[in-house]
């Protein structure tokens, strides 16, 4: 299957989905529980991943910050604008993608090995409507959500690490950071969050879907499920990211 | 002793086991070079995807924040420095975990699964010199490889980039990454590299060997590796960053 096939079946599964949620066809219980096992399970991870970036970053933006203008007063603005624009969306959505996204492409693969799908199919069933569609929300959200979170962890970590090994004190580290950051730079976030999140389980079902028979079909499903979202995300991270360069110019 | 000390335990024996049995790389040398050739060639397009993009949307990032103190000529300093220094390894990790790390671990899972080891074992071989072994050296020493390649491409893609979208002077901004991307930057960009190469050949090693359980037991070893993967990256991330700036503030002091 080559690359412009892929992005039509992706688009095609994504739009079914958001079709299937606006007319309410999906079902309020799974969406639930699916907000349940996206958010809920992996916000350990991501708030720790989030919130030692954040601590990394404050330390490398001080070394950085020092060799060019040879003072750090702005260091907690410079490095939490970076936080929020690029590393809380993107690492939330990897994370999402390695735990959530890898296990819909093997759910999914492994239901057509035994049938499963065209048992549904015969039912007049529509498994996107049924599987897909109460993902595509809760993905989504959580991926938002989670975003969001560690965000704030992440400031508070940062503020202590700065604090203890910087020497900075609290009044011009947040004075800093609410120079620099706006509700923009919220807004873009969100954005950001809210479209990676809702692209994991169309690419992942998509893979699923196409996974070929046999226990090594559904490993390449997952794998293939896994790179697909990596590459995606980074990529369309790109474009947000040009496309604000360029409103904001 | 408590439940994850003894995991902890487990993985250090793991891996004490894999570094102990690096002789027998010469032994099984054909299986070594097929899986190195293997990894490589298939994560090779992941890898460069991967660092272009990092590489320019940190440039992006850096130059929207720079413009407004027109401090745009130390543009290529500062993010060549800030991308090979911090963001380009986590995030080039973060995608090959995913890619290399998946897959081998997911290949083992099934051997072991399917009894292959088992039987492997019932011939008198030692199973981990003989599967783990060579997997774990290819995708470790790989992975480094492809982790500091990547770090070069990420440069070229941020070089992209500014020139494309900032109409920035690429002359200047390569003269100013020899200014600022220091010998420490490029000590602490290999030494990443090195680190997380062990770290991921090493955990998709352990989870696969350690399967149970039928194909669900397969996508749980696939599910774990991702996620311990990530997790133990960003925290060596930051023991890295830590040592080498005190090995070199050390030295300084000195």
């Amino acid at each position: 299957m080559n690359f412009f096939l892929r992005v039509i079946d992706t688009t095609r599964i994504l739009a079914k989905s958001l079709r299937a949620l606006l007319r309410g066809r999906a079902s309020t219980r799974e969406i639930w529980s699916q907000l349940y096992e996206f958010g809920n399970s992996s916000i350990g991870i991501v708030v720790l991943c989030v919130t030692f970036m954040g601590i990394i970053l404050i330390s490398e933006y001080s070394f950085h910050m020092k060799l060019v203008i040879g003072n750090d007063s702005m260091i907690p603005g410079f490095a939490m604008i970076l936080l929020i624009r690029e590393l809380a969306p993107i690492v939330g959505a990897l994370l999402i993608t390695s735990k959530m996204g890898a296990s819909i492409a093997a759910e999914l693969a492994a239901m057509k090995n035994t049938e499963q799908i065209d048992a549904y199919r015969l039912l007049g069933l529509d498994i996107i409507e049924l599987y897909v569609a109460p993902r595509t929300l809760a993905s989504a959200i959580s991926a938002w959500a989670l975003a969001t979170i560690s965000l704030a962890i992440a400031v508070l970590g940062a503020w202590f690490s700065a604090v203890v090994f910087l020497n900075f004190s609290t009044g011009p580290f947040f004075q800093s950071l609410f120079i620099f950051v706006s509700s923009g730079d919220l807004v873009l976030m969100s954005v950001k969050a809210l479209i990676f999140g809702s692209c994991i389980p169309a690419i992942s079902a998509h893979y699923g879907l196409q996974a070929s028979f046999g226990a090594e079909g559904v490993g390449h499903a997952t794998t293939d499920a896994v790179v697909g979202n990596s590459i995606t995300i980074i990529v369309m991270d790109f474009v947000i990211t040009y496309l604000y360069a360029v409103a904001s110019s | 002793m408590s439940l994850r000390l003894k995991a902890l335990n487990e993985h250090l024996m793991f891996f004490w086991s894999l570094v102990v049995r690096m002789p027998q790389l010469l032994t099984e040398r054909r299986e070594f070079l097929r899986q190195f050739a293997d990894v490589g060639l298939r994560s090779l397009s992941t890898t460069v995807t991967a660092g272009i993009f990092t590489g320019a949307i940190m440039a992006l990032q850096f130059h929207l924040q720079l413009k407004d103190f027109g401090a745009e000529s130390v543009l290529g300093g500062l993010n060549t420095s800030g991308t090979i220094r911090e963001v380009g390894p986590i995030l080039i990790a973060f995608m090959l975990a995913g890619k290399v790390g998946a897959f081998t671990s997911a290949e083992l899972g099934t051997m072991k699964v399917t009894d292959q080891i088992q039987a492997v074992r019932c011939l008198g071989i030692d199973p981990i010199s003989f599967f783990v072994v060579p997997r774990f050296w290819a995708v470790a020493l790989n992975s480094i490889l492809l982790l500091v390649f990547g770090l070069v491409i990420s440069v070229i893609g941020g070089l992209m980039a500014v020139w494309v979208v900032a109409g920035i002077n690429p002359d200047q901004y390569l003269l100013m990454i020899a200014r600022f991307a220091t010998t420490e930057s490029l000590v602490l960009a290999i030494s990443k590299s090195i680190v997380f190469g062990l770290l991921m050949g090493h955990i998709c090693c352990a989870n696969g060997y350690w399967t149970e359980g039928g194909t669900q037991g397969v996508g749980l070893a696939v599910k774990k590796t991702a996620v311990q993967s990530m997790v133990s990256i960003v925290l060596a991330d930051f023991l890295v960053s830590w040592g080498v700036e005190f090995i070199v503030r050390s030295g300084d002091w000195l």
